[in-house]
């Protein structure tokens, strides 16, 4: 593989199989995550974001869905691996963080134990190292007062406090990628731009790829290198985020560009 | 806030019913009382007295000590029959809540067949193979009361099993087995203990059955429903040898029942 290239995902189709009728909703998925880069993807609701994330994290059942294409990571195609191998990566290489951190945290345990989960997977560390390790990371997060959070369970969080807690879940292991799926959708606009900047300073000190998926196009304009546009389940334009925001080739992107809400002073103050 | 304050009140009522009964059972294992087996023609239907408080029986034994031997057994039972129930219900309901496919639909059959009877007639179906006795009560009891616990526990399985937090525990890399006990059972206890509750309100109930049947502790062993069934032929001689084995059943499942409606939902 090429040199500081982590993942490279080519011709990825996933389909399902869980209706009468098979339905593929991705198409030809192609995707190269160097090391340390942030990488957005956009598109509109439906578009097959997610599907493509959680494929690439390993998270689609074997079951009910057929994947064509490969996932290399580290020399191994990830969906040919077996699970054991797979599991080993999950968590430890590969991490993943959602959009509504509540129903992603279990609520019937404290966020020690969450935040240690992947200590007790992964490693063989004991029960003083693990602690040590937990609370490093909960002030890494820039959670106030990690002591006390350590106890409490997730409902009595706030929603911005709860997604940092699943950020410190995703980079305890420190892993060489995060996917991050629409992670402050669901948050107010100040804490938004508190968790983005947590997010760009844990890439900048750690190295970690992000895969950002976001619907907010000046987010990834701020975030992002490159990105990659999807529609129906294709990607239908992709490259550095500038030139494709600046100069979009497809009729489709364009049109998303123009769907950010700008604040137009001129119409402001001619309706008066 | 008038549920909750409702709900407070059962559970506290529900809490000191138990205590009472574990207290009186205790009582019988500590307290010098006479043999409950042994037999005195000369107290012969004695009548409730300061030395007989419940007084005595067709065979002159104490009636007191016959009804603490007698709660303790019935509880001993329940709990044998609660926990064959609730162990193998929480694996069977577990497998095929969280694999679900072809395991989920061949145990599932076979559950429904078996919950389609009602649990006494199969415990009795039981002990027609294994023979009548304590242990066998407990588990014919124990076997009757499995589909019931693993339809609950699978339901909760299902339901627990595409959230967002097993989907996040997958993604840390935790295995099966480890999602299954450490990830989703914490969440179903709240639901499971109050089953256990109900299912242990039934299993006092189904002892009691069994052994007015006769199929249960087996004479002269001293048993609440066996009780119940012999003092039948004696209830206007001497009603409080039916009284009090009667009043220890209920309180039982008074206990319990005050206990399960506080958790419920
Ligand atoms: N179980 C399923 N069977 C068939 N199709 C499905 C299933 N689950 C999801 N899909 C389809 O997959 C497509 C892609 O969904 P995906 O969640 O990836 O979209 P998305 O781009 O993440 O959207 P959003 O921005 O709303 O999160 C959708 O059209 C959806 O209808
Ligand atoms: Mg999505």
């Amino acid at each position: 593989m090429e040199n500081g290239v982590l993942l490279e995902v080519t011709d990825l189709n996933i389909e399902f199989h869980d209706h009468i009728i098979p339905e593929t909703v991705v198409y030809d998925f192609d995707l190269t995550l160097r090391e340390g880069e942030i990488v957005g993807l956009v598109g509109e609701s439906g578009s097959g974001k997610s599907m493509s994330a959680l494929a690439i994290a390993g998270l689609l059942s074997r079951k009910d869905m057929k994947k064509r294409g490969q996932i290399y990571y580290d020399g191994k195609d990830l969906l040919s691996i077996s699970r054991n191998e797979l599991r080993s990566i999950q968590g430890n290489d590969i991490s993943m963080i959602f959009q509504e951190p509540l129903t992603s945290l279990n609520p019937v345990k404290k966020i020690y134990d969450q935040v240690e989960e992947p200590l007790r997977i992964h490693t063989e560390l004991d029960k003083e190292q693990r602690y040590e390790k937990v609370l490093k990371i909960l002030k890494e997060v820039e959670l106030d007062d990690p002591e006390h959070v350590m106890k409490q369970y997730p409902h009595e969080l706030s929603g911005g406090m709860r997604q940092r807690v699943m950020i410190a879940t995703a980079m305890i292991m420190e892993p060489k990628i995060l996917i991050a799926d629409e992670p402050t959708t669901a948050l107010d606009v100040t804490i938004q731009s508190q968790i983005v900047k947590l997010l760009k300073k844990l890439n900048a000190q750690r190295k970690t790829a992000i895969l950002f998926i976001s619907h907010d196009l000046s987010l990834v304009n701020s975030l992002c290198e490159r990105v990659l546009v999807m529609k129906d389940g294709y990607i239908v334009e992709s490259g550095p985020t500038k030139q494709v925001f600046n100069d979009p080739k497809e009729e489709y992107t364009k049109k998303l560009i123009a769907a950010i809400p700008k604040i137009d002073m001129t119409k402001v103050y001619r309706n008066e | 806030m008038k549920t909750s304050k409702k709900k407070n009140i059962n559970f506290i009522l529900g809490i000191s019913v138990i205590s009472v009964m574990a207290l009186f059972i205790l009582c019988g294992k500590i307290l010098p009382l006479r043999d409950p087996n042994a037999i005195d023609a000369s107290l012969k239907f004695a009548s409730p007295s300061l030395k007989h408080p419940f007084g005595c029986d067709n065979f002159g034994r104490e009636i007191l000590s016959r009804v603490m031997e007698g709660s303790f057994s019935t509880f001993l039972i329940a709990l044998g029959t609660v926990f064959i129930g609730t162990f193998f219900g929480i694996i069977i309901g577990a497998l095929t809540g969280y694999f679900g496919g072809v395991v989920d639909e061949v145990l599932m059959r076979i559950n429904d067949a078996i919950f389609a009877f009602p649990s006494i007639l199969l415990a009795l179906l039981f002990i027609s193979l294994l023979g009548p006795g304590t242990y066998q009560v407990v588990i014919a009891l124990g076997i009757a009361f499995i589909p019931s616990f693993a339809r609950i526990v699978r339901g909760e399985f299902l339901k627990n099993r595409n959230m967002d937090y097993v989907k996040c525990a997958k993604l840390l890399g935790a295995s099966d087995l480890r999602i299954m006990v450490i990830h989703i059972l914490p969440n179903t206890l709240k639901v499971l203990l109050n089953s256990v509750l109900i299912g242990f309100n039934n299993a006092v109930l189904a002892e009691a059955s069994m052994s007015f049947l006769g199929i249960g502790v087996q004479p002269p062993d001293p048993s609440l429903g066996r009780m119940l069934s012999e003092a039948q032929a004696y209830l206007f001689k001497a009603p409080n040898y039916a009284l009090f084995p009667g009043l220890a059943i209920i309180l039982m499942v008074l206990g319990f029942g005050l206990l399960s409606d506080s958790f419920e939902k």
